[in-house]
């Protein structure tokens, strides 16, 4: 088990390294800051100044070697735009993006869970087959439409919610309907189809057989059961989640790490980018590795043999 | 026999409507369960004798495929007070409660029919929290001690177990211990020794063997395998396509059979040392089994009967005929012979 | 690494023929119009999708009182809408299209040769993997477009980079499967070759769950295009893409909505239809999906 877990650890070590360092190349191949920042233009010995005092002076391999050092103390750099430290910039967007991950994944449990059940349990029933249409279009609708249809209905026509901003818990619900859908209506397709499968096993026979109530039967032994694949799914959609959450802060101008990020890349801001590349990539190995020992958690069969 | 029997079937028919059309599964079968007697129900497989078993237990309703089954008859079941009730009128949550309870049932597949994420003392010790009310502590310990009966080493670290850590025989032990757990009035066991290797089917079949003459509980017990049927069964009642053709005592069906098909089924039992069940009876039976959804006019064998008579075989369905000794078959060329 | 298919390879011989459901033809037929009006844009379309006509700008639809010649109104730069949906819808499908396919093809050649050569190949490739999923896709795209431009070209190489690690997860899982089987080691001992192995004994394998992963695919990467397109650096203007008309078309949301709903509208029906036959033809098929 030590094994395994320090050969992962390994490989997810060289994933954000080759990570970083392709983000690294392909920022430099694509343009220079300054190019960006002066749009007018500027001299040679401007540019010359400027490069000289973020260390673009040097060779490639010589920068990337004392970012390393560097990110090895602890300091990400300051930010060429803005000339501030760079994880100054992002820890005062991270507040709203952070919230709304938080509501999101909360609505995707919250909700996506019970739509799953109710569409496997209630298969036969009107109930069902409305849960599982509900699920079907969540799933089939891009986050930028139903941002925009959100929109359109909430706070253009009924004026009920503001379309910009994120300042109040109201700026807050129609990002978080955009964000959650997609993922509740995956968990919930993926949780009936499992639980489906998971009926039909001869383990709930024979949990049936027991005379066990049926909220047993269900909420004991097949949920249980069915759960387990679904935490997978769960990890696989963050990626997706991730870019999902750039869609929702561009729609509803959300001052978050996204609009950092992406305004890093506009700009060539190097330090900006490079710092959220890291993060998120190494956003991406936790998620994976709570997603194992989650697994680990509820599945007996891994426990041993993992 | 003279105490009244456990359970009486009368007229249990099962219909199962499928997008292809509705299957007669189980047509018009009756027998008898006495008390502390082994009923061996004996039939190739889809010739309802598992539908039998879910219609008893009361598992058709719910869920699966039984979701489509229509079922119809009597099922007078004595219960413990000695009253006789008929299973098919009470209400989902008094099934329920005998489940489990009153009727045990232990099933064919050993490695799949327990709950892989629960440990196997759980999967006990849950049982008897729902039906005898004991406290959480009491059902662990009594997990234990049920685990020790079916011949489990080391039975307080094994509760502890999850189910893929064990053989297929020491689960199969597990699976008996959850059914014999609240020490049901009647075990009905699907198959149990099928998937095992012959070693532990013969340690399973005599730990059953054990068990009932410990607790003097009836036993159904469902099986294609004539072999097993003449090491364990008091009455053997045989199945054909939904149909019953044959019952009587085991020392009078293996003496003399009357059914055609019990006699090819005879002819097909295994050896222990062979102990390869299907092939045999295939080898012996012309023909295969029917299409559940066109059985056959008549009687439903006729088409792989070497007696069968055009004319009498393929008309009406041949009625029970009586015999001394609670004997009874259903044959119109050996009837009338 | 869990394969993310795994198909009952076993098939189920001459079961009975049941007949195409209803819904699945009408789903068909809605396909193949949506299909056809792409293809024969060019005579479809009463208007050039590109001519601006700044005198009729943002006129509402013909039957709320527009100019009777555009069924669909006109936008901001008096183009017809109409005609920019039927030429939108033909460059998303046609983009998703080709998407789709490379992006199979790439995941499949890959997963192939790491299944098949194994040991350092194989690690490096899965290595591959690892990182495409540890990498925002979205700075890919932007950094590919801001290094490779913003011709179609380099995005629908973009495009097919997105879901190429599914395909060769398959693929390899497929082939580790395969080759551990004791006639392909014998035959393998035999000298057969490699590529006669991948095509006799991998491939037919997978050809269910492959074009399942294909049909479901295909939403997706439209979808991929569509947002895009919408954020502004997917297809570049004057050419019509039905993600950037939704994108252009919600600055002038309160004034004209028609704007917005009828491509979103052209979107959903797209991703619908292929979705639902996606999930017809997997359930059809009897594939394990685990996404």
């Amino acid at each position: 088990m030590l094994r395994y877990l320090a050969g992962k650890g390994f490989r997810s070590v060289l994933t954000v390294f080759a990570v970083l360092l392709i983000t690294f190349v392909a920022a430099r191949i694509s343009g220079n800051p300054f190019q960006f920042l002066y749009d007018d233009g500027l001299t040679q010995e401007e540019q010359a100044a400027l490069d000289q005092e973020f260390g673009l002076d040097r060779p490639w391999p010589a920068q990337f070697v004392s970012y390393l050092g560097q990110i090895a103390r602890g300091n990400f750099g300051r930010s060429i735009a803005q000339r501030r430290p760079v994880v100054h910039l992002y820890a005062e967007a991270i507040g709203p993006t952070l919230r709304l991950a938080a509501l999101s994944f909360l609505a995707t449990v919250a909700i996506g869970l019970p739509l799953g059940l109710t569409a496997a349990l209630a298969r036969h029933s009107a109930l069902g087959v409305a849960a599982m249409g509900v699920a079907f279009v969540g799933y089939a609708v891009p986050h930028f439409l139903l941002a925009i249809i959100l929109i359109l209905i909430f706070s253009f026509y009924l004026n009920w919610l503001p379309s910009i901003g994120s300042e109040t818990w109201w700026h807050f619900i129609m990002p978080t309907i955009t964000l959650s859908a997609g993922l509740i209506a995956a968990i919930a397709r993926y949780l009936r189809g499992e639980m489906l499968g998971v009926l039909s096993q001869d383990f709930v026979r024979t949990a049936r057989a027991k005379g066990l109530p049926e909220s047993m039967v269900i909420g004991k032994h097949a949920v249980r059961n069915a759960l387990i694949p679904v935490i997978t799914v769960l990890g696989l959609k963050f990626n997706g989640l991730v870019s999902g959450s750039l869609i929702v802060e561009t729609v509803f101008s959300f001052q978050g790490v996204g609009q950092i990020f992406i305004g890093s890349v506009q700009l060539r801001d190097y330090p900006v980018l490079q710092f959220g590349v890291i993060a998120f990539a190494l956003t991406v190995v936790v998620v994976n590795f709570l997603v194992d020992a989650l697994y680990a958690v509820v599945d007996p069969r891994v426990r041993r043999s993992g | 026999m003279t105490a009244p029997p456990l359970l009486q079937l009368r007229d249990l028919s099962v219909d199962f409507s499928t997008d292809m059309g509705i299957v007669h599964a189980v047509d018009r079968v009756s027998f008898d369960i006495g008390t502390d007697e082994i009923v061996a129900l004996v039939g190739e497989s889809g010739s309802g004798k598992s539908v039998i078993a879910q219609a008893i237990m009361g598992l058709l309703g719910v869920g699966g495929a039984g979701r489509n089954a229509r079922t119809s008859g009597q099922l007078r079941f004595r219960g413990r007070d000695g009253a006789a009730i008929d299973l098919l009128t009470l209400d989902a949550e008094e099934r329920r409660r005998l489940r489990g309870r009153d009727i045990g049932m232990v099933f064919q597949e050993p490695m799949t029919a327990l709950n892989p994420v629960l440990t196997v003392g759980e999967q006990i010790a849950e049982l008897l929290r729902v039906h005898a009310g004991l406290t959480r502590a009491q059902a662990a310990a009594e997990a234990v001690a049920r685990l020790a009966e079916v011949g489990i080493a080391a039975p307080a670290e094994r509760a502890k177990s999850y189910p893929h850590q064990m053989s297929g025989g020491m689960r199969q032990r597990v699976l008996i211990a959850i059914a014999m757990a609240c020490q049901p009035l009647l075990l009905i066991a699907d198959e149990p020794t099928t998937a095992l290797d012959v070693t532990v089917q013969a340690q399973i079949l005599e730990l059953m063997r054990t068990l009932k003459r410990r607790t003097r509980m009836s036993v159904l017990f469902i099986t294609h395998d004539f072999g097993i049927v003449a090491e364990l069964a008091d009455r053997v009642v045989v199945l054909y396509a939904g149909r019953m053709v044959e019952e009587g005592s085991a020392t009078d069906i293996f003496a003399s059979p009357r059914h055609p098909y019990t006699e090819g089924l005879l002819g097909a039992v295994p050896r222990l040392d062979l102990a390869s069940d299907t092939i045999g009876a295939v080898a012996i039976l012309p023909g295969t089994a029917p299409d559940p959804l066109a059985f056959p006019a008549g009687c439903r064998f006729h088409p792989r009967c070497t007696h069968a008579r055009p004319g009498l075989c393929d008309g009406k369905a041949p009625a029970m005929t009586a015999l001394a000794g609670a004997r009874r078959f259903a044959c119109h060329v050996r009837a009338s012979a | 690494m869990a394969s993310l298919f795994e198909a009952s390879a076993a098939a189920t011989p001459a079961r009975r023929r049941r007949p195409l459901p209803a819904y699945v033809i009408i789903l068909m037929v809605i396909g193949a119009v949506l299909v056809l009006n792409a293809l024969l844009a060019p005579w479809l379309a009463p208007f050039d999708p590109d001519t601006t006509r700044l005198l009729r700008r943002l006129r509402p639809p013909s039957w709320l009182g527009g100019p009777s010649e555009s069924w669909f109104g006109t936008d901001q730069l008096g183009r017809d809408l109409l005609s920019r949906c039927i030429y939108g819808l033909r460059t998303s499908l046609g983009i998703a299209l080709v998407g789709t396919l490379i992006g199979c093809a790439v995941g499949t050649t890959i997963g192939l040769i790491s299944g098949y050569l194994g040991r350092a190949v194989d690690t490096v490739l899965m290595m591959l993997v690892d990182i495409q999923i540890a990498l925002p896709y979205l700075l890919l795209v932007l950094v590919g477009i801001a290094v490779l431009g913003t011709d179609l070209s380099v995005l629908i190489l973009l495009i097919s980079l997105h879901s190429w690690e599914n395909y060769a997860r398959l693929v390899r899982g497929q082939v580790l499967a395969v080759r551990a089987l004791p006639y392909i080691e014998a035959s393998e001992a035999l000298g057969a070759s490699t590529i006669r192995i991948l095509f006799r004994h991998v491939l037919p394998n997978i050809a269910s769950p492959l074009l399942v992963m294909l049909t479901l695919n295909f939403p997706a990467i439209l979808l991929l295009e569509s947002s895009l397109s919408f954020l502004g650096i997917g297809v570049q203007p004057p050419t019509a893409s039905l993600g950037r008309m939704v994108g252009e078309g919600r600055h002038q949301m309160l004034a004209a909505w028609w704007l917005v709903v009828a491509p979103a509208a052209l979107i959903l029906m797209v991703t619908l239809t292929a979705q639902l036959l996606g999930d017809w033809l997997r359930d059809r098929l009897d594939v394990k999906t685990e996404k």
